[in-house]
């Protein structure tokens, strides 16, 4: 019964043998020949433009033990390159989970470097931005312990599973990305300097305006934006110094409107929430009024500033796109969002009182 | 007509197992000849004797007497003898005639499976004797409708093949291309299954065998009831079921026993089970040198620790412990009953901490060839678990080049692959339909 070997399996079996011989010979290394730097800083260097600072883990026998290196160049790519090229092992920027940059480059502009990030094909979009004010390679020298320990400092307390809050904003890479070229959207970017003990502190959020950082807000003003969008995981607000309570639910409608030219826009938020703690004897009713009345005058306190800079890092630029021609969103910054009227009717409701009853002492 | 006669006493001459010797059956003489392996001699005269006792008229009389069978030629004479007929030849000479003997026992009982394990469920199995075989799927299935036809295949060696089938639930174009492909093959000569499948229109280089093999009858009873094709064959002692669809891999008649949740957990853990076996081993190779972005950094960072010292690229590394794995498995079937718990023994403590210990591969390497080959088995069919072994190299092979884009490119060569098979015009890769009413 032998048909003999089909002449197209003979040429097959060649090609896969031959291809066997290339595994290893070409631009794949294996994971323990690679470093994986987690964290990128960028800054002006002295003289040169940039200075480019990496945290590198690289896994011991026993302990991960950290390096922080840093070059200086005219480009990224070649502060990068000299790195590069004093690493005993191929340097790898998959894993870049987080890029400082310095307050003076972040207001400057970012432009050149987020353009950097997504063109290179290393840098994942994903990757957290973060702005500090402070020296570079301290934060990173001051966060070396920890890493040590776990390995991931700086991603814990960005992970939605691990130490973020509502009030540390998220900015990626393909959002400052998205904020160069959107007309009606901008965004927020977490600061950060160093503290004691190798823990980060965080002192509150810039404001990009398409490539630049124009002004900054507060955590509880972030707490606020991330409600609106909806990302409050247990958010936790103080009520007249009388009450905190923690948000479970947060319903926002808009209604956008043109009136004569001018943008208006209505929202309705209501928000349920849990109380966690109450100080003296305090009714339902007054907490309700009380954080209706707080959230509304801290948005208008907000939304008067950002006005202000023409930074719309709520997007309400967005809700306007069906109802404004293509060519009169590019002025939607300047001319728009400057008149834009909002009316924000918040609405409060308690959804329990904790294992307590209220005012039961 | 003398010359049946002095054949035989050639072939006694011949084959020293053979007797032939005169006796009187009733008022007839004749010659009795059989082999004395196959035909327990003195329980078959006895009985013989007994039932001839009272036999007035000639061979034809006999014949009815004791149930014979016309034999008209001599090659057709060999042939019922070889099979352990008793041959029964007139003194002088004319047609003999074929009767069943009390045969020797030289086939074990039935006992249960060896290569299929059953947890609810009839627990027999099938064995090398065909008339066994026969008996066990016909008790099993105590059905009027079920049909049983003979066929034989072979001109040096014979092999009987007992064709079955449920009457009204059998796909019928199934069972006309089945009958006439076992018709046609009448001469060719097999010596083995392989063999076989080619000869009923399976292709030498094909990785899907054309048939399934079951050991089990309840497995056999459910695949007939379902409207397939059932062949037994003589020495064999499994039932090979047509057509072999991928669901029999998956899909156990005995699931049925479980809760029907219970049954669709187990099936999807099987088909879990399937991928694993055969991406497991390129995974790790594709993420470790080729995508390691696709880690997360804290894995990856142990894992590039549990790397740390090991002198080989990934893809080596890999198949260097495969390679000791199947040579383990390899061992393990060979080795007699007795012995294989020592090759267990050694496989996983040598293999699996020695080599680690020695730093010439990785942990967690170990964990993923212990997973595939675990996962290898949990397939049902036989065929299905060696052909995973086969198939994780294609894979590893994809994956050593492209890396994760080259395991999904491997399962999409796979799955055109699977596609193209059918088996007498029944895709491999359908569910089992009954037959539309416009066929046959």
């Amino acid at each position: 019964m032998n048909r003999g070997i089909p002449r197209l399996a003979v040429s097959l079996l060649a090609a896969v043998v031959l291809l066997g011989t290339l595994p290893g010979c070409w631009g794949i290394k294996d994971i323990n020949h690679r470093v994986l730097p987690t964290v990128m800083g960028i800054s002006h260097g002295e003289g040169n433009r940039y200075k480019v600072t990496l945290q590198v883990p690289i896994p011991g026998p026993n302990k991960t033990e950290v390096r922080i290196v840093n070059e200086e160049a005219e480009t990224l790519t070649k502060a990068l390159d000299r790195i590069k090229r004093n690493m005993e092992n191929q340097v790898d920027l998959l894993h870049m989970k987080l890029i400082v940059l310095h307050e003076e480059v972040a207001e400057k502009s970012i432009r050149s470097e987020v353009e950097y990030a997504v063109r290179s094909r290393e840098i994942a979009t994903k990757a957290f931005l973060a702005v500090t004010d402070r020296d570079i390679t301290g934060l990173l020298r001051s966060t070396q312990v920890n890493v040590e320990r776990e390995g991931t400092t700086f991603l814990n307390f960005f992970g939605k599973q691990a130490g973020w809050t509502p009030a540390i904003p998220i900015y990626r890479v393909w959002e400052a990305y998205r904020g160069l070229h959107a007309y009606t959207q901008d965004g927020i970017i977490p600061i950060v300097r160093p503290a004691k003990e190798g823990m980060i502190q965080f002192v509150g959020s810039g404001v990009i305006k398409q490539d630049r950082m124009v002004s900054r807000i507060t955590p509880d003003e972030t707490v606020l934006l991330n409600i609106y969008r909806n990302n409050f995981q247990g958010a936790v607000i103080e009520v007249m110094e009388q009450a905190s309570v923690s948000i479970v639910r947060a319903k926002v409608t808009n209604k956008p409107r043109l009136v004569k030219g001018r943008p208006r826009l209505t929202i309705d938020m209501t928000l349920s929430y849990i109380i966690q703690e109450t100080k003296g004897s305090i009714s339902p009713d007054q907490i309700n009024q009380e954080l209706e009345k707080l959230v509304a005058g801290q948005f208008q306190t907000m939304i008067t500033k950002l006005k202000r800079e023409q930074a719309d890092i709520f997007g309400f630029g967005q809700l306007f796109r069906g109802r404004l021609p293509y060519e009169e969103l590019k002025n939607w910054r300047s001319e728009y969002y400057p008149q834009l009227d909002i009316e924000l009717r918040v609405k409060a409701t308690m959804r329990n009182s904790g294992l307590m009853n209220i005012g039961n002492r | 007509m003398k010359e049946w006669l002095q054949e035989l006493q050639q072939v006694k001459e011949q084959q020293s197992d053979f007797t032939l010797f005169p006796m009187k059956l009733g008022s007839v003489s004749v010659y009795v000849g059989g082999f004395r392996s196959l035909v327990d001699m003195p329980q078959t005269l006895f009985q013989l004797q007994e039932m001839a006792s009272a036999c007035p008229e000639g061979m034809a009389g006999l014949s009815l007497r004791l149930g014979g069978e016309r034999i008209p030629t001599l090659p057709e004479a060999f042939l019922a003898l070889a099979k352990g007929k008793l041959l029964i030849v007139p003194e002088d000479g004319g047609e003999g005639m074929a009767v069943p003997p009390v045969s020797r026992k030289i086939y074990r009982g039935v006992e249960e499976s060896a290569n299929e394990s059953v947890v609810l469920g009839p627990l027999d199995a099938f064995n090398e004797s065909l008339d066994v075989n026969i008996g066990i799927l016909r008790s099993r299935m105590n059905s009027r409708f079920l049909q049983h036809e003979s066929f034989s295949v072979g001109s040096v060696q014979v092999h009987e093949i007992s064709l079955f089938y449920l009457e009204g639930r059998v796909h019928r174009s199934l069972l006309r291309k089945v009958r006439d492909q076992l018709t046609q093959i009448r001469d060719q000569e097999f010596g083995c299954l392989q063999e076989f499948f080619i000869l009923m229109g399976g292709r030498s280089w094909s990785l899907i065998p054309t048939a399934l093999t079951t050991e089990l009858p309840a497995q056999a009873v459910y695949y007939l009831k379902q409207g397939r094709v059932v062949l037994l064959l003589s020495g064999l002692p499994f039932a090979l079921v047509l057509p072999k669809l991928w669901t029999d891999s998956f899909f156990l008649a005995t699931d049925r026993e479980f809760p029907y949740l219970v049954l669709i957990f187990m099936r999807i853990l099987r088909i879990l089970a399937f991928f694993l076996a055969i991406a497991l081993p390129g995974l790790y190779v594709a993420l470790i040198s080729v995508n390691p972005d696709l880690l997360r950094v804290q894995l990856a960072l142990s894992v590039a620790e549990s790397r740390l010292g090991v002198p080989y690229p990934a893809m080596v590394e890999m198949l260097f412990v495969l390679l000791i794995v199947e040579l383990i498995l390899e061992a393990s079937l060979r080795l007699p009953k007795s012995i294989g718990p020592a090759i267990t023994m050694v496989g996983g403590i040598i293999v699996g901490q020695a080599l680690v210990e020695a730093r010439l591969v990785s942990n967690l390497l170990i964990i993923v060839v212990a997973a595939s080959t675990i996962a290898n088995f949990v397939v049902i069919s036989v065929q299905t678990s060696f052909t995973l072994r086969l198939l994780k190299y294609f894979l590893l092979l994809f994956a050593g080049i492209y890396g994760i884009f080259g395991i999904f490119a491997g399962l999409f060569v796979l799955g055109f692959y699977m596609s193209q098979v059918s088996f007498y015009g029944i895709p491999f890769v359908s569910l089992w339909k009954k037959e539309e009413a416009s066929d046959g």
